[in-house]
């Protein structure tokens, strides 16, 4: 047993960390769509949008801890680019039964986004769609939304150019969208089975719970600075021991969310997918009690300036939020954990 | 990331898992055990047991009498003695018996590990005093040098197992002109010596007991200084440093096996239909599997030889965060019950959860450790 990375994973990690930094945003004023257009093509030539590609009959090209390495690395740096829900998450299920369209998305010639349910906590029916329900995630620019059908059948809708409607933009680095349909969503003639359906929701969770791990690790690390150089009273706050004993459990609190997460990523891959969801959900569970408490202590001891809008504090907030509720927020978890463990 | 039993240690769980079987009916008679670090030191029937069949010391060094097996074995261990709800594994022989291992004369080591590895010496710990709280350092009993002994006067507390102890793993200062942590040094003395008198403490969970230790000119051989004089300091930070691990202390079995009592106590007053006690139970689970993971790293980390960082801190924190939380649970699932006293154990584990975080150091403590030496945090 091997609790921790592994040199390939440790080289990943440090691959992710440089692409990530190139990409990184720091305050509101640098979001804009010509940077996001520009990281998503950074990423694109990295090759990273296959990782969970197929060659016949084998397992996918990159790990779940891979996936996790990666969307850690976007989390920390707020990096604008939807790493998840237009290369993973869309790889993974087309993957399944589409392999020339997974291939077409992994190296940048196709672009799709995932449809969602209103409640955020599914992806979006052929009926919501047709509602005109459907909640568009990293839908901007793409062709084609991933929907499913009845019995889990694999759908595509084509979405129609032109500048994205915001839906929701509580999450600045990644707004949710009014897909803009642009016909019918066409069956690509596969389903997904509650087995493969559970190892993708467990992906989609840790994905997420990934993304947050960063965004945690990123609000601490810009804290800690801060406290070492701001004075107060003639010193460092960071001298002062009330303020150490909140970023030291904030410390605690994300450390637990990656060590949960890193084993939630191997398991995608390695347990039956009931149990692997399980310790997704653990950690989304995880996530969703403490990954808040964490971006408000992290606002709290930058003070006034961590109020403001030009302050960097909000946007991990904001990241932390989104990311904690999509696919189930902690009350969905603990229900669906509470059934795996009582029925 | 690789969270499979190797082959070995596949092997070493399936011997365990068996054994488990066989020998928990019959150490506990087939009855609950609730949580306790302190009644661990009650078991002698256990700790022989486990003794007998390996599992104690089995992560020391083999040189210095241990199993030489790698950290990881110790989280397997915790892992299925959780899940046979086994009693807790005794809590003290692991960093006591460590520090003599690896600080002892050949002499010493050739006395002590063995008979404690097997429960023939059972061990208090005299770190704590009452004027000191968690300023170990400042401790006052005093062990003055005369000729080829020492003569010990002070008191200490929370020296679990006091009443029961062969023998008291001491600090005491034995250079009062050094500087304060200079002055310390560790004593290996025996209970039944004239001048020591343990007096049980009631611990708020109204069931556990820890103690206090008073020491009245108590004749320690010279022989008996553990390490070399002075270095009391250094060699009660090692047992510390493993006196916080999870799964150095059996804790990680404590937590899992509480959580499935927690689940079964539910299930048995038949309200698994509540959507308020199916989320208990599911933080329960959560929060158990935080700490188990967490541990997992911690041995990991160890068995690299990889420094601990603030594995150490953030380990201890997340110790005491999971037992309260699951404290907390029970309390709430037992709802009137709890309050008419009919409930099981709810309230001797809600209190005894308080414990946990001072016990093996403050989660204060642990946070400026943590803050200081983890993350870096400027000092006055």
């Amino acid at each position: 047993m091997r609790a921790y990375y592994d040199e390939e994973e440790l080289m990943l990690a440090s691959v992710a960390t440089d692409l990530a930094g190139s990409l990184a945003i720091t305050s509101p004023r640098e979001i804009d769509e010509g940077r996001s257009a520009e990281a998503w093509k950074q990423l694109t030539d990295t090759g990273l949008l296959g990782l969970r590609l197929r060659s016949a009959g084998e397992g996918p090209e990159g790990s779940g801890v891979a996936v996790q390495i990666i969307a850690a690395a976007l989390g920390k740096a707020l990096a604008p680019v939807p790493f998840l829900e237009s290369a993973a998450l869309v790889v993974e299920v087309l993957a399944q039964g589409a392999p020339e369209s997974a291939a077409a998305v992994a190296d940048g010639r196709s672009r799709w986004g995932l449809l969602l349910a209103p409640d955020l906590r599914n992806l979006a029916g052929v009926s919501d769609l047709a509602a005109g329900r459907a909640v568009g995630w990293g839908t901007a620019g793409a062709e084609y939304g991933l929907v499913l059908g009845s019995n889990r059948e694999v759908h595509r809708a084509p979405l129609a150019a032109g500048d994205p409607v915001v839906r929701g933009d509580l999450d600045l680095t990644r707004t949710l969208l009014v897909p803009s349909v642009g016909g019918a969503p066409e069956s690509l003639g596969f389903r997904l089975d509650d087995e493969a359906y559970d190892r993708w929701l467990a992906l989609a969770l840790v994905g997420l719970c990934a993304d947050a791990q960063g965004a945690l690790a990123g609000a601490i690390a810009v804290a800690v600075e801060w406290a070492k150089d701001r004075k107060a009273f003639g010193k460092p706050i960071g001298t002062f021991q009330a303020l150490q004993h909140i970023l030291a459990d904030d410390q605690v609190s994300a450390s637990a969310v990656e060590t949960t997460t890193n084993y939630a990523a191997w398991a995608i891959d390695e347990l039956p997918a009931a149990e692997a969801l399980l310790a997704a959900r653990t950690a989304k569970a995880y996530l969703g009690e403490v990954g808040r408490g964490v971006c408000e202590d992290v606002m709290q001891v930058f003070g006034g300036i961590g109020q403001t809008w030009e302050h960097v504090g909000h946007l991990y907030t904001r990241r932390v939020l989104l990311d904690s509720r999509l696919f189930g927020g902690r009350r969905d978890q603990l229900d669906a954990i509470a059934t795996a463990r009582l029925d | 990331m690789d969270y499979r039993d190797t082959p070995e240690e596949a092997e070493y769980r399936a011997r365990l898992r068996a054994w488990l079987a066989e020998i928990v009916p019959s150490v506990t008679g087939g009855g609950t055990q609730r949580a306790s670090i302190y009644r661990a030191a009650d078991s002698r029937l256990w700790h022989r047991a486990l003794y007998e069949a390996g599992y104690i010391g089995q992560s020391w060094p083999a040189e210095q009498g241990g199993g030489g097996l790698g950290p990881v074995y110790d989280y397997i261990l915790n892992d299925e003695c959780g899940a046979a709800g086994a009693p807790s594994l005794p809590s003290n022989v692991n960093y006591l018996g460590r520090s003599i291992a690896s600080f002892g004369t050949p002499e010493q080591r050739e006395r002590f590990l063995v008979p404690t590895m097997s429960g023939e010496i059972r061990w208090c710990q005299g770190f704590s005093e009452p004027s000191g709280g968690s300023d170990l350092a400042a401790l006052r009993t005093v062990a003055e040098l005369r000729g080829d002994h020492y003569v010990a006067n002070g008191q200490k507390l929370w020296t679990s197992g006091a009443h029961l102890a062969d023998w008291c793993f001491l600090l005491a200062r034995t250079d009062p002109k050094a500087p304060k942590h200079k002055g310390i040094s560790a004593l290996l003395v025996k209970m039944d010596t004239p001048g020591i008198e343990p007096r049980a403490v009631e611990t708020s969970d109204g069931g556990a007991h820890t103690s206090e230790c008073f020491f009245d000119d108590v004749v320690i051989p010279a022989d008996q200084v553990l390490g070399d004089p002075g270095d009391g300091w250094r060699i009660a930070m090692s047992a510390l440093a493993y006196e916080r691990g999870p799964a150095d202390n059996g804790v990680l079995s404590v937590a899992r096996r509480e959580v499935d009592e927690i689940q079964a106590a539910a299930v048995e007053r038949g309200r698994t239909d509540d959507p308020d006690v199916r989320r208990g139970i599911a933080d329960a689970h959560v929060a158990s599997e935080v700490l188990r993971l967490s541990a997992l790293r911690q041995l990991t980390l160890r068995a690299l030889d990889l420094p601990p960082g603030a594995e150490n801190q953030v380990n201890k924190i997340l110790w005491s965060r999971c037992l309260q939380r699951i404290g907390h649970v029970g309390l709430e699932l037992a709802d009137t019950d709890a309050f008419l006293h009919e409930a099981d154990d709810s309230v001797g584990r809600y209190f005894e959860s308080r414990h946990s975080s001072v016990y093996g150091g403050t989660v204060q403590i642990q946070r400026n450790l943590l803050a200081r030496r983890g993350m870096h945090l400027p000092t006055d």
